[in-house]
């Protein structure tokens, strides 16, 4: 479930669904890419496997802001059953109690989960690279950051940062891991060249979906997405 | 004293430019830069000689309508302009210094929508136009509505001439403006997956679209509070596609003049928004119809903007793309041609190609699968490998394709003896590089 994707699509998200539905095409899984819109009927949710949160600009956020805080019950729901979540910059400061902004105004969040965003000083922007706290292999996480929040809370961090600057640029953690929840300020086409996100993420919401085995999940040719992945690292770590 | 800062400042510019040529280096930064640092004002100097002032700024197409608005005033006229691209600060001072007069006509300047604030802050446009507003760069200049306001908060006291079909532009509240349009034509789409923006600026609903002509440039209605298209003085119409370009007319509305079949020889429909641009400026500016058709038809793009030359006995055919839309439509462009082609794409994520990537999975890369004849893809630039993966995870079947250091090994690609075309794809910092190595490539096999 594609979350209004007309708003919050930020540079890139694309790339997360693409591969996201590439993968399962690949493996002969049948997957249905739907996109919840302005005015959608919000029962549709209840059937979602994975729910993608992209980023938008303020003005944009602030147009499904409203929208979004009416499945504020229901998504919260979904979370504790496990759902598959993946949110990303604008989306996964939308899981928290709040956004201040650099005037120190608060702006609220969905408050599903407990933590802050603050504006603070100056964006933080480039390549980045994080050893994630997931089990999965390999450990390294690759990609980009663009924002101007900083993120405070005490929830398993997505990972450690080993290049850039993730959730605040000080404790050196990025993300957050919450049940089946992802929030990352990797913003973009994170899936594609960090395979084995997409396909923990796959597994997680087939196992909730059909209490499936990861033994049965069938491994896929990566060669060309940790070709990708590998370079990201020389060049940047 | 500030005079003799400025003299001094266009005096080491000229060094500057002289050791740069002698070495057979470009000058078309780096002069302007030493004399920016000695003398910052300069800009304003350029002012003063210049009868008639022109700025050209948007997203994209800046340096196609520069060069096309040059090539139909040129002549009688003393022009100043930075038509290879060149357009931040440093490129507008370069400029002026590698074309040193006491006083031109009209100068028409290119402007990066980050340069703006410098630029016009000395440079007093009497005529500012404005091409459009797409992604571009994130990383440097922020969101979209930003560029907007960016562009429109520096048009100041000129005659705006706004892109009536783009929404965000269109919405410019000024008073002294006039608006161009294309209208509807085969290449026009009912609907649109890369869409830039979606929503009304006035309301914030969302808007309807009758057709759209490239990305979110089309017509447009806000059922909500009414915004639309405002109606255009200068409107292309009457398009017709011809074996090397488009057929159409250009009609100035409140003057009802009609300049009719007027042959243009480039591909692509955001190229269309260019020419119109340029033709409404030549039009305010009082160059005649007929000399507006005449050169029209015999312009010929030098920039890197879809440019060809032969290789081999191959065409070659080099297109800058640094955004989604870009890709897009330079994609689509070439799924026009059914001869038997190799592509090469070149990523680089330089400063000046912007640091973020991620502008590729924007792009749509299924129109790889309508193009007929691809016999080999190569990938090369610093991020090579992204590139690849993106067109792995299009509808398009990733099977021939090769890696390539572009600087080293760019006369491998022209090796294979099936085509007929080779299509060059590079982003900005690979641009002037490939056509460098193409050029000699060219002379050694002639």
């Amino acid at each position: 479930m594609n979350m209004f994707p007309e708003v919050l699509n930020l540079y890139g998200d694309r790339g997360n669904i693409i591969c996201l539905q590439k993968r399962c095409a690949w493996r002969g899984i049948k997957a249905n890419v739907f996109e919840y819109t302005l005015g959608a009927d919000q029962e549709i949710l209840k059937n979602a496997d994975i729910i993608l949160l992209g980023g938008a600009s303020d003005r944009e956020q602030s147009i499904v802001y409203s929208h979004l805080l009416k499945l504020k019950e229901l998504i919260k729901s979904l979370i504790e059953d496990g759902l598959v979540v993946l949110a990303i910059c604008g989306g996964y400061q939308l899981l928290g109690e709040a956004y201040i902004d650099a005037s120190g105004r608060a702006i609220k969040g969905l408050h599903l989960l407990d933590f802050v965003t603050k504006a603070e000083g100056k964006r933080l922007i480039g390549n980045i690279i994080i050893e994630t706290t997931l089990e999965v292999f390999p450990k390294t996480v690759v990609g980009y950051e663009n924002h101007g929040g900083r993120t405070y809370h005490d929830y398993q961090p997505f990972g450690k940062v080993l290049k850039g600057y993730g959730n605040n640029g000080k404790d050196g953690f990025e993300g957050l891991i919450y049940k089946n929840v992802i929030g990352t300020y990797l913003h973009g086409p994170l899936l594609p060249k960090n395979p084995h996100i997409a396909d923990f993420m796959l597994k997680k919401a087939l196992e909730r979906k059909y209490a499936f085995r990861a033994l049965e999940f069938q491994e896929l040719d990566d060669t060309l997405e940790y070709i990708a992945h590998n370079r990201v690292k020389e060049l940047y770590m | 004293m500030q005079k003799i800062r400025l003299y001094v400042a266009i005096l080491l510019g000229i060094l500057v430019k002289f050791t740069l040529k002698l070495f057979g280096k470009d000058a078309t930064s780096a002069p302007g830069k030493i004399a920016i640092k000695i003398c910052p004002s300069i800009i304003k100097e350029i002012d003063k000689r210049s009868k008639l002032k022109i700025l050209i700024s948007g997203t994209n197409g800046k340096t196609t309508t520069n060069n096309i608005i040059n090539w139909l005033i040129a002549g009688d006229k003393v022009v100043l302009s930075n038509l290879k691209g060149s357009n931040m600060a440093n490129g507008i001072v370069s400029a002026f210094i590698n074309n040193l007069r006491s006083s031109y006509d009209i100068v028409c300047f290119e402007v990066d929508e980050g340069s703006l604030p410098v630029v016009t802050r000395y440079l007093k446009p009497d005529i500012f136009v404005t091409t459009n507003v797409f992604r571009d760069q994130l990383d440097r200049y922020g969101e979209l509505d930003r560029v907007k306001e960016l562009i429109l908060s520096h048009i100041g006291q000129a005659l705006a001439i706004i892109n009536a079909d783009d929404p965000n532009l269109a919405s410019f509240s000024g008073e002294k403006k006039v608006f161009y349009s294309v209208d509807e034509n085969l290449l026009s789409r009912k609907t649109n997956v890369t869409l830039d923006s979606r929503f009304c600026p006035l309301c914030n609903a969302k808007l309807e679209y009758l057709f759209y002509n490239v990305g979110h440039l089309g017509k447009y209605e806000c059922l909500m509070c009414g915004y639309k298209n405002p109606e255009s003085r200068f409107v292309i119409t009457n398009i017709r596609e011809d074996s090397a370009g488009f057929v159409f007319d250009f009609v100035d509305r409140e003057r009802d003049i009609h300049i009719e079949n007027i042959k243009w020889k480039m591909g692509g429909v955001y190229n269309l928004y260019n020419v119109c641009a340029a033709i409404s400026v030549a039009m305010l500016i009082g160059v005649e119809e007929k000399r507006i058709k005449e050169r029209i038809e015999t312009f010929e793009n030098k920039l890197g903007r879809l440019e060809k030359k032969e290789v081999d006995s191959k065409k070659v055919i080099i297109s800058l793309v640094k955004n989604p839309i870009g890709m897009s439509e330079t994609l689509s462009v070439i799924s026009n041609d059914p001869d038997p082609k190799a592509i090469v794409f070149i990523l680089n994520d330089n400063a000046a190609d912007g640091k973020d990537i991620s502008w590729i999975w924007d792009a749509d890369f299924d129109i790889l699968c309508r193009i007929e004849n691809i016999k080999a893809l190569y990938f090369g630039g610093k991020r090579k490998e992204d590139m690849a993966l993106r067109v792995k995870y299009s509808e398009y079947m990733l099977a021939n394709f090769e890696f390539i250091d572009y600087k080293e090994e760019l006369d491998k690609v022209f090796e294979q003896n099936d085509i007929q075309k080779v299509y060059i794809l590079p982003t900005y910092t690979a641009l002037f590089e490939v056509k460098k190595i193409v050029d000699s490539l060219s002379k050694r096999m002639g």
